[in-house]
């Protein structure tokens, strides 16, 4: 049998106003969330095409050469692009993940690494469980003989982990010869 | 402002007795009271009266209420399945009408509701429009929002709805001497009696049916019975003959007649 639906009470066209707002919250984060994937997306293809121009790189190069007269403002910030990426791409990412991980230790979890091999130096992004954790991260990091500076630049409390409810980046200047 | 967002109050209004029970967010009960309401009993008023004294003071810190009400209060009609065409208020009007019909001027005074979303015959239900008024000021007053006012009848047909498969049945519901019957066809109402019977036993709520199948010209060839309220426990000790019964799942808040 299907239910009955009476009710003295009637029904409002908007229903009830918690309902409408707490519908409202999530279709705005729902917009937040697709905006994040597209950004994503578009991050991802971006990267693809810079390890393709960078793979590309000494054929560019020699047309670049037999074309010098007739370089676009394009083609020249396209080869820049593609030269940082093979420089990036020169970085000995082993040494930096173990020096990185070794300062690290338990109390951090690390979820980025970003070299800059142009400015000689690295972006480290992770989360901890407090703010002490990171400056014994940032201690020992400056004990390894590849970094120089090392400085919190952003910290944000995230109350809902509480595991690590402290999210951080780190810049510190690195040279990838010291050793 | 007290916010008291998914707390419910659920309360069975019957002229001899209120029921208020309280349920946090996750549907618990977190308790309940019972009170025969004082002074004069059985109309409404003192129902309403015991209420207000029951929600006074705020002590179950519900966000909304529903209430129940009791077949005391409440008058029933089936309107035709045909006629549903038409504006809301001419629709009103007819509702009106077909009521008026069987219950004469009073239905002036009267708060109507019916069931939209049937197919066939829609079930009309009536309760004095004050009240509708008087719960709502109690609400009101106990910082309550009211979210439905519902006829027990409803709640005993939903409760059991997933055991209402026969072609054809009748469902019964009995409060105190008050007897529904309504019957019900491939899941539709085909007819609706209220009736009080002068002796409450399962022999007179078997006899009523019979009445009302001679008034229905014996064409109903229903041999079910979906049994709710406090008839589930007189006729579990009542021999049926040729009656197939089902004891429909108790349906809460039961308003004690």
């Amino acid at each position: 049998m299907r239910k009955i639906e009476l009710d003295f009470v009637g029904r409002s066209a908007l229903g009830n106003p918690l309902g409408l707002l707490l519908m409202l919250v999530g279709l705005a984060a729902a917009a937040v969330s697709a905006m994040d994937a597209i950004d994503v997306t578009e991050a991802h293809a971006d990267l693809q095409d810079r390890k393709l121009a960078a793979l590309e790189g000494p054929r560019a190069r020699r047309t670049t050469e037999t074309t010098k007269t007739t370089a676009r403002p394009e083609d020249v910030r396209a080869l820049r692009e593609a030269a940082a990426i093979a420089a990036r791409l020169r970085t000995p990412w082993q040494r930096l993940f173990d020096d990185t991980a070794q300062a690290a230790g338990a109390g951090i979890a690390l979820t980025g690494l970003q070299p800059d091999p142009t400015a000689h130096t690295v972006r480290i992004a992770g989360l901890a469980r407090d703010l002490p954790a990171v400056n014994r991260f940032v201690g020992h990091l400056l004990e390894k003989p590849g970094f120089a500076g090392a400085y919190v630049v952003q910290h944000d409390t995230q109350p809902k982990d509480a595991e690590a409810p402290l999210a951080f980046v780190v810049l510190a200047n690195w040279r990838e010869d010291a050793r | 402002m007290r916010l008291n967002i998914g707390t419910t109050v659920r309360v069975g209004l019957a002229p001899a007795m209120v029921e208020v029970t309280a349920f946090d967010w996750r549907g618990r009960a977190v308790g309940s009271s019972r009170a025969a309401p004082e002074g004069a009993v059985g109309g409404w008023k003192g129902a309403a009266a015991g209420l207000r004294a029951q929600l006074a003071g705020g002590k179950w810190k519900a966000g909304s209420a529903e209430i129940v009400l009791s077949s005391h209060f409440v008058r029933y009609c089936l309107l035709p399945a045909e006629l549903r065409a038409g504006k809301p208020a001419e629709q009103s009007t007819y509702v009106r009408h077909v009521f008026r019909a069987e219950y004469g001027e009073a239905v002036n005074g009267w708060r109507i509701a019916t069931d939209e979303a049937a197919n066939g015959p829609r079930l009309a239900c009536a309760i004095e429009a004050a009240l509708f008024e008087e719960l709502a000021q109690i609400c009101r007053a106990s910082g309550v929002r009211l979210r439905s006012v519902l006829p027990y009848l409803t709640v005993c047909a939903n409760a059991g709805r997933a055991l209402i498969r026969a072609p054809a049945g009748w469902l019964v519901v009995l409060e105190g001497n008050l007897c529904i019957a309504a019957l019900l066809e491939a899941g539709g109402w085909q007819h609706i009696a209220r009736r009080r019977l002068a002796q409450v036993s399962g022999a007179a709520i078997l006899d009523m049916l019979r009445e009302q199948q001679v008034l229905l010209g014996g064409a109903s060839p229903a041999r079910h019975l979906y049994v709710s309220g406090a008839a589930r426990e007189i006729l579990r000790d009542t021999d049926t003959g040729g009656w197939t019964v089902e004891f429909l799942p108790a349906a809460t808040p039961a308003p004690v007649a």
